[in-house]
């Protein structure tokens, strides 16, 4: 027996599956070939940080970064949805302001995105991104002349939502891509540990209370990225500018840093033809 | 405009103070990180807010850093607490109380008169087995890290003794999971070793509940299993206080000497925004009975030296300790 939200759930569903299947039929006689844009970046610019599990007061220096980015048309209905994964590698130098202490802090981040594509939004030349994205960040800030806090742990993984707007055009002969991407993280789950809670009572087994819901009540994040891809035959030479914002209060710890990056970046569209046909028809991912 | 009205709307929910770098803002800076922070205002029955009042008084626009710095001090004196320091450019503040009672100690006459200038020593100990077939091992700091080999080799070279003797005087702490190595060497099942808590928030009763935690016996490597004395005096502090109070619990252990210097709180540190550091206990750490030993741990038998000793080049309480250990041997 199905009660009534079942018939509702069901229905949706149904919906769901023939949108899709339309969708898959409609890109299913094209045979596309899906290139792969693939990008190693370098990113370097100011950064900020205030943890007061670590201290009360701000820190500011300079951020390193190395970054990967693949983005390619999905194997389904490709002209309409595109997957990105981002890798990030960070590392992050920063004094207080009296300028006397010093903390380093070493993150990882990998996100994973689906979006879906509008092309010829306005105008011919533009194409919109809208889709959700799931994250994975860790981060350890360590400073070496505190006591006992010398060291923050920070983890989290969430879903959210990802967009992007991205401006195909020429610059005289050669064609350049102009895009702006903003990733939010909506709801996840962060690790942090209670207010004054040492590492070494963690060490001695009291490891509960240290998982705690995300969300924009605890914790708001931002990346907003700009990049202009100069496309060189199949090679493309990125320049761009990124900006990170993370504020979150768990635990009554404040938890801010902010850090801008100028990035330089160099990759290629990569077609696999695996040895079977020439390519009549393919979809960028992005331009 | 969508990402920035965004970002000033939600980041703006998650306040985080910021203090100006000034004579108030610094003090306020200290009294706020003190006062969300310290973990033992209770059990000292301190008035947190009537110190600050009674400080805060003291300031003035145009007054020096020093001057700044000796109000400052002098407020966090009013903690009583060892672990408790300001940390400027030229001067530690501090409450070591320790140094205005008698030292009971001298490594001096110890390596000359009972060990001869003939001890062995690795990881930070000194050891020897003295004439009365006693062993005698000095750690000097919990600091020095403990390896497992180097602690089999000085407990196999001890192993003849008829009793050891752990002289602990003058240890000044360091890190607590040495603490739990040496330990784990003198028991032969798993013991409670005491309680931890910390503040879940700013105010002043935010505490978690106890965890206690446990040690383990140092599985396949060598233990000391014959009686043992702890020689402890004012100078034993934090994790040396935590180690005295672990091994007077034990049956098989006698601690001899003067009260521990205490320092139970686990110290974090915090800034202010002209620079200086401040340290202070935020996590409360008991005893395996349950006692909050931030003043201290009482000796079993409480001896001092004697000057007329030191003169004649004796160490009162380490031949109290021999003493105790010869007795027991001849049992």
């Amino acid at each position: 027996m199905i009660t009534s939200p079942g018939r509702s759930l069901c229905a949706l569903c149904a919906a769901c599956c023939l949108w899709l299947g339309a969708v898959a039929q409609s890109d299913a006689d094209s045979c596309l070939y899906r290139p792969v844009t693939s990008v190693f970046m370098a990113g370097v610019g100011p950064a900020s940080s205030l943890d007061s599990y670590l201290s009360d007061v701000r820190y500011t220096g300079i951020n390193a970064s190395l970054a990967y980015e693949h983005l390619q048309s999905t194997g389904f209905s490709p002209r309409h949805w595109v997957r990105q994964l981002y890798l990030d590698a960070d590392f992050q130098h920063t004094k207080n302001m009296a300028r006397n202490r010093v903390a380093y802090t070493v993150g990882l981040s990998a996100r994973w995105a689906l979006m879906h594509r509008w092309n010829a939004v306005l105008t011919p030349g533009l194409s919109l991104f809208v889709g959700g994205s799931t994250q994975l960040d860790c981060r350890a800030e360590y400073r070496p002349s505190n006591s006992n806090n010398l060291l923050a742990v920070h983890a989290e993984w969430d879903v959210g939502a990802s967009a992007m707007a991205v401006y195909n055009t020429r610059l005289r002969t050669s064609p350049v891509s102009l895009r702006y991407q903003a990733d939010v993280p909506v709801l996840g789950v962060l690790y942090s540990p209670q207010f004054d809670e040492s590492y070494y009572e963690m060490y001695v087994g009291n490891r509960s209370g240290l998982a705690h819901f995300a969300s924009w009540g605890c914790r708001f994040a931002i990346t907003n990225s700009v990049f202009a891809d100069f496309r060189l035959g199949a090679t493309i030479l990125r320049l761009g500018y990124r900006n990170r914002y993370y504020s979150s209060s768990v635990s009554h710890i404040s938890y801010r840093r902010c850090s801008h990056a100028f990035i330089i970046g160099v990759g290629g569209e990569f077609l696999s033809l695996r040895g079977k046909r020439p390519v009549l028809n393919s979809t960028s991912a992005i331009y | 405009m969508l990402s920035v009205s965004a970002l000033l709307l939600l980041s703006a929910c998650h306040d985080s103070k910021e203090w100006t770098n000034d004579p108030y803002g610094n003090f306020d800076a200290l009294w706020t990180i003190i006062d969300e922070h310290y973990c033992f205002f209770a059990y000292k029955d301190v008035d947190w807010d009537e110190v600050g009042q009674k400080y805060r008084a003291l300031l003035s626009p145009n007054m020096t850093q020093q001057e700044l710095f000796d109000v400052c001090s002098h407020m966090l004196m009013e903690l009583r607490d060892g672990h408790t320091n300001l940390i400027s450019t030229n001067d530690v503040s501090r409450y070591w109380i320790w140094e205005q009672y008698p030292e009971n100690f001298s490594e001096r006459l110890i390596t000359e008169n009972y060990l001869n200038f003939d001890y062995k020593t690795t990881s930070g100990i000194r050891y020897q087995i003295l004439p009365e077939n006693i062993g005698y091992m000095y750690y000097g700091s919990f600091a020095s890290a403990i390896g497992e080999g180097n602690l089999d080799a000085i407990l196999h070279y001890l192993s003849s003794s008829d009793g050891l003797i752990i002289d602990v005087r003058s240890n000044g702490g360091g890190y607590l999971p040495h603490v739990e190595t040496l330990v784990s060497r003198f028991i032969s099942e798993r013991i409670h070793a005491g309680a931890i808590c910390h503040k879940t928030g700013p105010g002043h009763n935010d505490f978690s509940d106890p965890y206690d935690y446990y040690y383990e016996p140092a599985r396949g490597r060598i233990h000391y299993t014959k009686p043992v004395v702890v020689l402890a005096n004012r100078g034993s502090f934090s994790a040396t206080n935590n180690f005295v109070s672990i091994m007077k619990s034990l049956p098989n252990v006698t601690v001899v000497g003067d009260v521990t210097g205490g320092g139970s709180g686990l110290p974090i540190s915090n800034e202010l925004p002209c620079g200086w550091s401040v340290r202070f206990s935020s996590c409360s750490i008991t005893d395996p009975a349950g006692n909050i030993t931030e003043f201290g741990t009482d000796p079993d038998v409480k001896v001092d030296i004697s000057p007329e000793d030191q003169a004649t080049g004796h160490d009162t309480i380490l031949d109290t300790a021999i003493a105790l250990l010869s007795h027991s041997a001849s049992e």
